[in-house]
């Protein structure tokens, strides 16, 4: 029958990324401080309060709702690793991440398998530059995510990148990709990756995977020209050069005409540029 | 997308090669005969003096004589009620709960296979069929007495939406059967009462209770989802033409949200279908249950699209805009159809997809694929971590490039061809928004990989807009408004898109035609507007394509509502109008014309972009 809306539905379940139109936000968070005069010692009015509150950048008041839903919730509840996780989560926006992981951490203890505080726990590590620990927080956080959104997977890579861990980064990305397809933004990351890693085979390679299925491959012919020209194989990086500008020739108007292939078209002639010098290894 | 029902055990008989089954298919018969066992317009059985009834009254046995009688819709306070009942002396302290009693004949409860209770109950109810509760609606879950007041007072679409459920066939018996309903308000002031209720029975395949509604239609495939009140296999029979079903698909797994995926269609090619179970149809098999695949892809035919934008207030303005679009397409067919968000008020629930959509837009939902973005209303039922929630469990979106375009790996953002235009859907609200997030860069490599003439893109928050909200506040909407422009817009035009389509501030604002301008709206330069004309051909001329970099950006968010005191003065706008309305896109090979229909269909904006080579 007809489904009534109550805060038992957002009862366990973080909701950091829901926002009201602007003045409806007011509104809302007007009529959860009215839901809270009525129920003052239920935990989930507040933590719905500092959801809105979140919407609305008030961090700190968001805060102030988290730290007193969290007082209210009974400790084995599910509302209570939900408002630890917002709580940590307010915490890391105002810039107190050792804060947020304290209590993400004691939260865990009781929770252990609680997903919203292991990628709190994950992006709060990633926050404090604590890479390394930032990546395997996430690989621990995704068993029990019901979804793991593409993003989440960037995440992961980011911070394996940056503990300086590439490889890992990269395999962390094919590993999503074998889970969940050729995903194009994990695709693209990865390829990012090898090139900064001066992994020319590996970039060709995922290149050329690229360029079999691409309906336009101008942008890939000039990845591969640009990877080429790094590793030195001048000769092979004109004629990709080339590819890419034969493959702008034959775009229709419309296409030839837009920025990005206008600076496409510069990237050509700076690489058939570079790659003027001397034959080094072709 | 139904991952409860995960189906497509897909049974295609036809050899995926148009109609020529391998074998011959023949569909089962039309739906077996249903039967009213209970009108809407029935006469009920009722006691309005505020009594408490205690439990007997539930009972088939229990003697009702004294009681009033009167035919339904019953209750006061409305105007529309067939019967007023009474409300006692003082208006200020009302009856909490009024009773009805309906006795009704069934002659062979054996062969009935599925029941639809349809219930008007203003503000709840909880009804009993011979003695058992069947259903409550908008009452709490314990025990209730005279006294228990409904959970809350409904307004708007809920007084008028009938809830609608099923019940244990079992408790039918041979012969005469009660039915007892308590209609409980919200509180002793509450200024009116509704009741009605139907009861329908069937033979055959299990009652449609939602849909169906297509998904997901490309040049080979399209996906058919419906709802039923009781769990089945699932069948789509599919065909040329009304009783030409020769082809099926499907799957055994019973479920009551059926999802089925029709492929190795033609492209550019009708279809009839009809859908139900193995052993008979529930609905379609006639010319209201059509669709037309996809053009190929590339293809210069002519492209309708439909685009509506906070559409979700489930009254008379989404149904008068609907209304108008129609007077305004007459027979011609709508290929395409985008909502830009905010598609079910309050909060996007289920409830409120029903009333909002599926209850206003039916023979749209039957003949073309809806393609939505999510607003920020429809996200508040939304889990935006695990993409769970209605939004995502009523619509099954691309997340591989299964209708062309890049993989996005999510349903939250997506793209699609649809002949020689490529749509693009952004998620504003929830997705990340920075330049090298999950979606950025998605985006990035979407757009190097098209070859359509015509890019659209569309999502809910507006880079500009000075209606409901103001795209120069960076606190409006979390900034949404202000990321999309800064973040997303530059992308977009470096890459050629034509047309923006937003929503969020009720009301239409349609720009000339930029590029170029990624501040607030008081840093608009002139170098920013490639054509500071009107569009029109006939009056300032068409847009013409020509450094391949402009763009129109439209806010079409009064498909449902609009906001009056809102100054519609961004200097971008070439037209900003406070009218309930929608637009209408039509694409004729190089030239797009857009138009802002009112919403009895009159013509309030027009603009042509036009592709040079």
């Amino acid at each position: 029958m007809r489904n009534v809306v109550s805060f038992a539905v957002f009862a366990g379940v973080v909701f950091i990324g829901r926002v009201e139109s602007h003045e409806e936000l007011h509104a809302q968070i007007e009529r959860a401080t009215q839901l809270i005069a009525k129920s003052p010692r239920d935990a989930r009015v507040y933590q719905r309060r500092g959801v809105l509150y979140g919407e609305h950048g008030e961090w700190r008041r968001a805060l102030a709702d988290f730290v007193r839903a969290a007082s209210l919730a009974p400790a084995s509840s599910q509302v209570a690793p939900d408002t630890h996780a917002l709580r940590a989560h307010a915490l890391r926006e105002l810039g107190h991440a050792a804060a947020a992981l304290a209590i993400v951490d004691a939260s865990l203890v009781r929770f252990p398998e609680h997903g919203a505080l292991l990628m709190e726990r994950a992006r709060t590590l990633s926050a404090l530059a604590r890479h390394a620990a930032a990546a395997d927080a996430f690989a621990r956080a995704f068993p029990h995510l019901s979804t793991i959104r593409p993003a989440d997977y960037l995440a992961r890579a980011r911070a394996l990148a940056r503990a300086g861990d590439l490889i890992a980064a990269v395999r962390s990305l094919d590993d999503a990709m074998a889970k969940s397809g050729m995903i194009a933004s994990l695709r693209d990351y990865a390829l990012e990756l090898e090139i900064s890693g001066a992994r020319h085979d590996a970039a060709l390679k995922r290149i050329d995977g690229a360029l079999a299925s691409a309906r336009r491959k101008e942008t890939w012919f000039v990845r591969r020209g640009d990877v080429l020209l790094a590793a030195g194989r001048r000769t092979k990086a004109r004629a990709s050069y080339r590819r890419a500008r034969a493959a702008i020739n034959a775009l229709p108007a419309r296409h030839r005409r837009a920025p990005a292939i206008k600076t496409l078209r510069q990237a050509i002639v700076r690489g058939l540029r570079s790659a003027a010098g001397e034959q080094l290894d072709d | 997308m139904t991952r409860f029902m995960t189906v497509l055990l897909l049974a295609t008989l036809a050899g995926c090669s148009g109609f020529k089954a391998p074998q011959d298919i023949s569909p089962p018969g039309p739906a077996a005969a249903t039967q009213q066992l209970v009108l809407f317009g029935t006469t009920w059985k009722y006691l309005d003096d505020g009594s408490d009834q205690g439990t007997s009254w539930r009972d088939p046995a229990f003697d009702d004589a004294s009681w009033a009688s009167g035919d339904a819709e019953l209750g006061y306070g409305d105007g529309d009620e067939v019967t007023v009942t009474s409300f006692g002396p003082d208006p200020d302290n009302k009856p909490i709960t009024t009773y009805f009693r309906k006795t009704f004949q069934v002659n062979d409860p054996a062969a009935i296979t599925d029941a639809l209770l349809r219930l008007i109950a203003d503000d709840g109810a909880v009804v009993y069929l011979n003695g058992t509760e069947i259903t409550r609606d908008n009452m709490p879950e314990d025990e209730v007495d005279y006294l228990t007041p409904a959970i809350d007072a409904i307004s708007g679409f809920r007084e008028s939406t009938p809830a609608v459920g099923t019940f244990d066939l079992s408790l039918l018996v041979a012969g005469a059967n009660t039915l007892a309903v308590e209609v409980h308000q919200a509180n002793t002031t509450s200024s009116d009462m509704s009741f009605a209720a139907e009861l329908l029975v069937t033979t055959g395949a299990p009652f449609v209770v939602r849909g169906p509604y297509l998904q997901q239609l490309t040049t080979t495939s399209v996906i058919v989802r419906w709802r039923t009140a009781r769990a089945a296999e699932s069948r789509v029979y599919f065909g040329p033409l009304p009783d030409l079903l020769t082809s099926v698909a499907g799957s055994d797994f019973p479920s009551m949200e059926h999802e089925v995926a029709l492929t190795g269609l033609r492209a550019d090619t009708s279809y009839t279908y009809g859908v139900g179970t193995t052993v008979a149809l529930a609905a379609g098999n006639d010319a209201d249950h059509q669709f037309r695949t996809a053009p190929p892809i590339g293809s210069m035919r002519n492209v309708r699209i439909w685009v509506i934008g906070d559409s979700g207030t489930a009254d008379g303005n989404s149904r008068a805009v609907a209304q108008g679009y129609r007077n305004f397409a007459g027979d011609m067919p709508t290929d395409v159809w985008l909502m830009l968000g905010d598609n079910a008020y309050g909060s996007g629930t289920d409830a409120q997809y029903q009333a909002a959509m599926f209850d206003i837009y039916p023979d749209f939902l039957r003949t073309t694929a809806v393609w939505p973005t999510m607003g920020n209303h429809d996200a508040i039922s939304v889990d935006a971590s695990a993409r769970t929630g209605p939004y995502f469990d009523i619509f099954t979106l691309p997340i591989g490039g299964e209708a062309g375009g890049e993989a996005s790996g999510t349903e939250a953002y997506y793209s699609f061809d649809y002949g020689n235009v490529h749509f693009v859907c952004l998620d504003s609200h929830n997705s990340g928004r920075s330049p090298g997030g999950g979606m950025f860069r998605w985006l990035e490599a979407d757009l190097a990989d098209t070859t359509a003439e015509f890019v659209i893109a569309f999502w809910h928050h507006p880079p500009y807009s000075k209606g409901t909200h103001d795209s120069d506040e960076s606190a409006d909407s979390g900034g949404r408004m202000r990321d999309m422009r800064q973040t997303f817009v530059p992308l977009l035009e470096s890459m050629g898109v034509d047309l923006v389509l937003t929503g969020h501030s009720h009301s239409y604002e349609r720009s000339f035609f930029l590029n170029g301008h990624y501040g607030e709206s008081h840093t608009l330069e002139p170098s920013s507007i490639l054509d500071g004309g009107n569009g029109r051909e006939g009056e300032d001329g068409a847009y013409v394509q020509r450094q391949g970099a402009g763009a129109v950006y439209a806010v079409a968010g009064s498909s449902g509502r609009v906001d009056t005191d809102t100054p519609l003065d961004h200097p971008a706008m070439v037209v900003s109008l406070a009218i309930l309305g929608s637009m209408v896109l039509d694409i004729q090979g190089t030239r797009l014309t857009a138009r802002f229909l009112d919403r009895n269909g009159a013509e309030l904006d027009s603009f042509m972009i036009v592709h040079t080579n």
